[in-house]
């Protein structure tokens, strides 16, 4: 058995294959695409989950009455049966965390993205 | 399954298409001509036995908790490298496919098809760097090839029946593949002079 | 292979230093970051509840929206068998000592800040329904028959017994978001296993605990742009956070904005030259308060009642002036334009 045990050439080889490993690793992250969910819940319950990148042109659901309008860019209510017409006043959800809410008609809308919240919360 | 149309054509070829010797071969064929039917059974049970206890005696070793699936110590694969490296080709393919076979009574088909291409990756891989003889590539290095080979191939299959792209296991399994191919390598180191022993005894 | 030995730079150097580094990253990149806090939506006060927990289980998620909404059943005049709701019709209730105890620490607070807290205005907002289907501005002889029985100098608390004369209503409107607040954390003191916790009811924000950034970021609401933009951001531990402002419910007759945070003094919408007020204090029911009666104060009178109560605020102007306490001011960034 002539064959040689171990080779100078190996530790290479395996620093390669650790190099190789640390870079699939990693690669994801620098070029994963911003990926955002928008969650829809009616009485607290989550009816639709709905992936923005997914979607080629706005999309409109309608649940208990609120008009919502999903697109590539975010979500926003656009109409909303209620009296007071708060939730409708959010604008467009673009941001983590960001989330729209219609008490009344017991709707909320929340957009989730890998980003990271900029706030805990906002008092208004 | 690529690497599977190859290695039937391999097989097909290398009885007829004189392969240029390595030391390995030289010394094998120097000790016997011919391999009669009954002795290339008997060795390749031998083997493939071999290779389905270790397998059984690395599933008696502790759990290692947070190891992604399919990474393993893999101790069967010495076995499988000392065929490919001091028998015939036909001979190494059975020991592997048996081996394979085996997980098809104990696990079922699906564990069966991702052994199966985990190991028949990994022994085209090895065969053929044994035979480049410019490279003379090491014990260990060849070790750590074939074991990140078969995690490729395991995985490859995985995504296949899966139908998702298991990907974020590669990292891991590239690690733990280099890393459990060194063992495996100097295990096989420990276990060759005992193995050609054991092949020689069938020639007496 | 013999391009190693020519070379000037041997691979080695290169390929150690990195594949090191790499195996250095990725293994701090697999220790356990923080985890996912724990959200959880509800519906609560008329608004929605929004619970996050760092730590913690689902269960105390759970706790709070349900304590929040027995709350609710003790004291919104909208739930038909609450407190409230049964001495708004029947003029006297014997109710249990929690109750008659806030109100009658409510009492206090409304001669604190001079009556710019009060909670007997329900007759006079219910004419406004300002956020209702009914908005109107309503004549000034209605007004003056509302204002008549209502004010805390009309409520009779006895013991437990509370007594208020014909016509008055009884409206938790401006304590009841923060009143939701010291709920949760009435509940969070119970789960140890809770690290930090924002829970948002509506105005009414309660920070509890460590933050996992260091500080608790909130956010003010620009008073002109579409819910969601701020103005400021407060950088703040625990503690109790609520705004009040113009833009939350208003209505809009004749070129005139009818706001619905009313002047206990005058019966109609305060206007006293700001848009908001943000009040930070210990309690979730005294930040609600007070910064209803801080918008209802102005900044000038306000001044004195927070220093009385130990409390922090940050004053919106019309002109859209972010003006600080001087506790605040380390705290506040303003927002770009």
């Amino acid at each position: 058995m002539n064959r040689k045990f171990f080779s100078k050439y190996d530790s290479i080889l395996l620093l390669v294959i650790f190099l190789i490993a640390g870079v699939v690793y990693f690669w994801p992250r620098f070029f994963a695409e911003d990926q955002k969910t928008v969650e829809i819940y009616a009485d607290t319950a989550l009816v639709e989950q709905i992936d923005c990148s997914q979607l080629l042109k706005p999309t409109e659901y309608e649940i208990n009455g609120v008009v919502i309008e999903v697109s590539s860019a975010g979500a926003r209510i656009l109409s909303s049966p209620c009296p007071d017409q708060i939730c409708v006043r959010q604008g467009e959800l673009r941001e983590n965390g960001d989330t729209a809410v219609c008490a009344p008609q017991r709707v909320v809308v929340k957009m989730t993205t890998k980003e990271k919240k900029q706030q805990d919360a906002i008092v208004y | 399954m690529m690497c599977l149309a190859d290695m039937k054509q391999k097989k097909e070829n290398s009885p007829s298409v004189p392969v240029p010797p390595t030391r390995e071969r030289q010394k094998q064929q120097g000790k016997n001509k011919k391999k009669s039917p009954a002795r290339f059974a008997a060795e390749t049970g031998i083997l493939a036995a071999l290779a389905l206890a270790l397998s059984f005696l690395e599933s008696l070793l502790p759990v290692v908790p947070f190891l992604p699936p399919g990474a393993k110590l893999g101790l069967a694969n010495t076995v499988v490298m000392f065929s490919a490296l001091a028998a015939s080709v036909p001979q190494t393919l059975a020991v592997v496919f048996i081996k394979s076979a085996f997980l098809l009574f104990q696990s079922g088909a699906s564990a069966f098809f991702i052994s199966l291409c985990g190991g028949l990756l990994s022994v085209s891989v090895l065969l053929i760097l044994i035979r480049i003889r410019r490279l003379s590539v090491s014990m260990i290095a060849l070790s750590v090839v074939s074991a990140i080979a078969h995690n490729i191939g395991q995985l490859i299959a995985a995504s296949i029946l899966s139908g998702t792209g298991l990907w974020g296991y590669l990292p891991a399994l590239l690690f733990f593949g280099a890393v459990f191919g060194v063992i495996t390598g100097v295990v096989l180191k420990v276990l060759m002079p005992a193995l050609f022993k054991l092949q020689n005894s069938l020639h007496r | 292979m013999h391009d190693f030995k020519v070379s000037r730079i041997n691979p080695l150097f290169i390929i150690i230093p990195l594949s090191l580094f790499l195996v250095a990253a990725v293994l701090w990149d697999l220790v356990p970051k923080q985890q996912e806090p724990i959200e959880k939506t509800a519906f609560a006060m008329g608004s929605a509840l929004t619970v996050t927990l760092y730590g913690g289980t689902e269960e105390t998620a759970d706790q709070i929206s349900q304590q929040v909404q027995l709350l609710e059943h003790r004291i919104s005049p909208t739930v038909s068998d609450s407190y409230t709701s049964f001495i708004n019709r029947n003029l006297s209730a014997v109710t249990d000592a929690d109750y008659s105890g806030d109100l009658r620490l409510f009492m206090e607070w409304g001669a604190e800040t001079e009556g710019a807290f009060d909670l007997t205005l329900g007759a006079v907002s219910a004419l406004w329904d300002i956020g209702g289907e009914n908005e109107r501005v309503p004549s000034e002889a209605e007004i003056q028959q509302a204002m008549k029985v209502s004010g805390w100098a009309n409520l009779v608390i006895d013991g437990n017994t509370v007594r208020i004369p014909e016509g008055m209503q009884i409206d938790f409107g401006a304590v009841g978001k923060g009143m939701a607040c010291d709920e949760a954390k009435t509940v969070l003191q119970a789960d140890p296993s809770v690290s930090g916790a924002v829970v948002a009811s509506g105005g009414s924000v309660l920070l509890y605990g460590d933050s996992p950034d260091g500080a608790w970021t909130v956010g003010i609401q620009h008073p002109d742009k579409e819910i969601g933009e701020t103005i400021a951001e407060l950088q703040l531990e625990e503690g109790f956070v609520s705004t009040s402002g113009n833009y939350q419910k208003y209505f809009i007759r004749d070129g005139k904005r009818y706001c619905h945070i009313l002047s206990p003094q005058t019966g109609y919408p305060a206007e006293t030259g700001l848009k908001s007020v943000t009040v930070v204090a210990d309690s979730g029911a005294l930040s609600d308060a007070l910064s209803t009666a801080c918008f209802v104060l102005g900044y000038e009178k306000s001044l004195p009642v927070l220093e009385r109560f130990d409390a922090q605020a940050v004053f919106i102007t019309d002109e859209n002036e972010v003006i600080p306490t001087d506790g605040l001011t380390d705290a506040l960034t303003l927002q770009a334009a």
